[in-house]
């Protein structure tokens, strides 16, 4: 290693220091503020590298919550609201939630959400349309995801969550391509059959044009109109096991693994009161 | 206090490490006030720290200001160990409470030096793995730079803004809430 000049005066600091010792410390709203310093500060900022280095070091050294407050939805059709607000909350620090995200809609408003997924600061805002939008209130980026393929029931949901082996965020989405009537071999009515799809959107490439749906292997049973746990690696749908051509039904979980994309099929052990919403 | 001195004690037996700096100047420490660097710890631990341990990044002036962090914070550390055993829980928590303040005070005092030199020691630091002594060392920037504008910062840095004028008025528009 060759040595330093003799003390120094004015000696400035390596980059690996100066960005990952000292400004990885800094809030958010001050290194975004900071990418207007230089083309290397930019692009160090934006790096994914620094971004997880951040994300460490914050959940490392403060534990918050992101609040979404949303309107009651009795009436899909409606539109859902003019605004979109999260909060802060640091559970321990304080009694009071801290606004950090206000955005207003022009001129239609957002339509009508289902409940917000979150991971690492980032919101998921699936809307009932079928639009969906991915927020990050720190940084107060707002982005609206290509639409899915369409579903002929309106209750689909999403997952979203982090994949530890691409370390890339994925959201996953199930649908219902068609259904059929069939009548019972002993006359008495008839069960409906549903064709059900899955497909997965990787965020974090740099150009959003390359954001695109990629189908998955089918869900081996009718995924439920609920939202599902969504933990590191994988995503824990709520499903109904159908026997074929049977009226008999019950409750299992899908566990979708995004590390080889397949469904693994788990009894359902809760209850129904206690049950996975 | 009881305690600091039990820690001074220990610290008297063990052996003592010489540190050379850039400048040939030679410091003689204790071992535990030397281990607080991780790079001299893993040197002690290979064997090869007979005649000296050359420091060719850190000059004398640096290093007498990072012995005399490692000096403090090493006799903190003994300190909390002996009175742990030889207290009652609240005389012990009195005393941690005490040395704590006193620390903190200390490492308010050691931060009041110029830039050159908070830098100088920000690279010693890193040099030679002292992770409190960075950690705090690098916490006064990062409050320093906290406040400021980006002109601000490309003139404490010497940094030339090689952002064409349009690419920062889009960095800006996008980013304005962040200057408000």
């Amino acid at each position: 290693m060759a040595p330093e000049p003799a003390a120094g005066t004015g000696s400035l600091l390596p980059d690996d220091i100066l960005f990952f010792q000292i400004l990885l410390l800094l809030p958010v709203k001050r290194l975004v503020r900071f990418q207007s310093v230089s083309r290397s500060w930019r692009d160090t900022i934006a790096s994914t590298h620094f971004v997880l280095g951040h994300l460490e070091l914050s959940t490392r050294t403060r534990s918050s919550m992101v609040l979404v407050p949303r309107k009651s939805q009795k009436d899909p059709t409606k539109t859902g609201s003019r605004y979109l607000s999260t909060f802060s909350f640091q559970p321990g620090q304080s009694n009071i939630a801290e606004l950090i995200f206000h955005k207003r809609f022009y001129p239609y408003g957002i339509p009508m959400f289902s409940i917000p997924l979150h991971c690492d600061g980032l919101l998921l805002i699936p809307c009932l349309t079928g639009a969906i939008f991915i927020c990050n209130p720190a940084t107060r980026e707002f982005v609206e995801l290509p639409p899915g393929t369409r579903s002929v029931v309106l209750d689909h949901r999403y997952a979203f969550g982090f994949d530890p082996w691409s370390r890339t965020y994925k959201v996953a989405r199930h649908f219902v391509r068609s259904y059929k009537d069939i009548a019972q071999a002993d006359g008495e009515g008839t069960v409906r059959e549903y064709s059900s799809g899955h497909e997965i959107l990787t965020l974090g490439t740099n150009s959003k044009e390359a954001w695109g749906w990629k189908p998955t292997v089918d869900p081996p049973y009718r995924i439920k109109a609920r939202t599902p746990i969504c933990l590191p690696g994988f995503f824990y749908w709520s499903a109904m096991q159908s026997m074929a051509h049977s009226k008999s039904i019950s409750d299992v979980i899908l566990r979708f693994s995004l590390l080889d994309e397949t469904f693994t099929v788990h009894p359902k052990f809760l209850t129904h009161h206690a049950g996975l919403t | 206090m009881a305690s600091a001195g039990s820690g001074d004690e220990k610290a008297a037996a063990a052996a003592m490490i010489t540190l050379i700096s850039s400048d040939n100047e030679k410091f003689e420490v204790t071992e535990a006030t030397a281990t607080l660097s991780q790079t001299i710890r893993h040197m002690i631990e290979d064997g090869c720290t007979d005649g000296g341990v050359p420091l060719p990044n850190v000059t004398s002036k640096i290093l007498a200001r990072v012995i005399e962090y490692c000096k403090k914070h090493a006799t903190a550390a003994a300190g909390e160990e002996g009175s742990s055993s030889s207290f009652s829980d609240a005389a012990f928590l009195e005393v941690d409470r005490a040395f704590l303040e006193e620390l903190e005070e200390f490492d308010d005092a050691f931060l009041e030096v110029d830039r050159a030199t908070l830098f100088d020691l920000i690279l010693a630091a890193n040099y030679l793995d002292i992770k409190g002594l960075l950690n705090l060392t690098c916490q006064k920037v990062a409050d320093s730079v906290k406040g400021k504008t980006p002109e601000q910062i490309r003139e404490m840095y010497n940094i030339v803004n090689d952002l064409t004028p349009e690419e920062e008025a889009e960095i800006r528009r996008e980013t304005q809430w962040a200057f408000e």
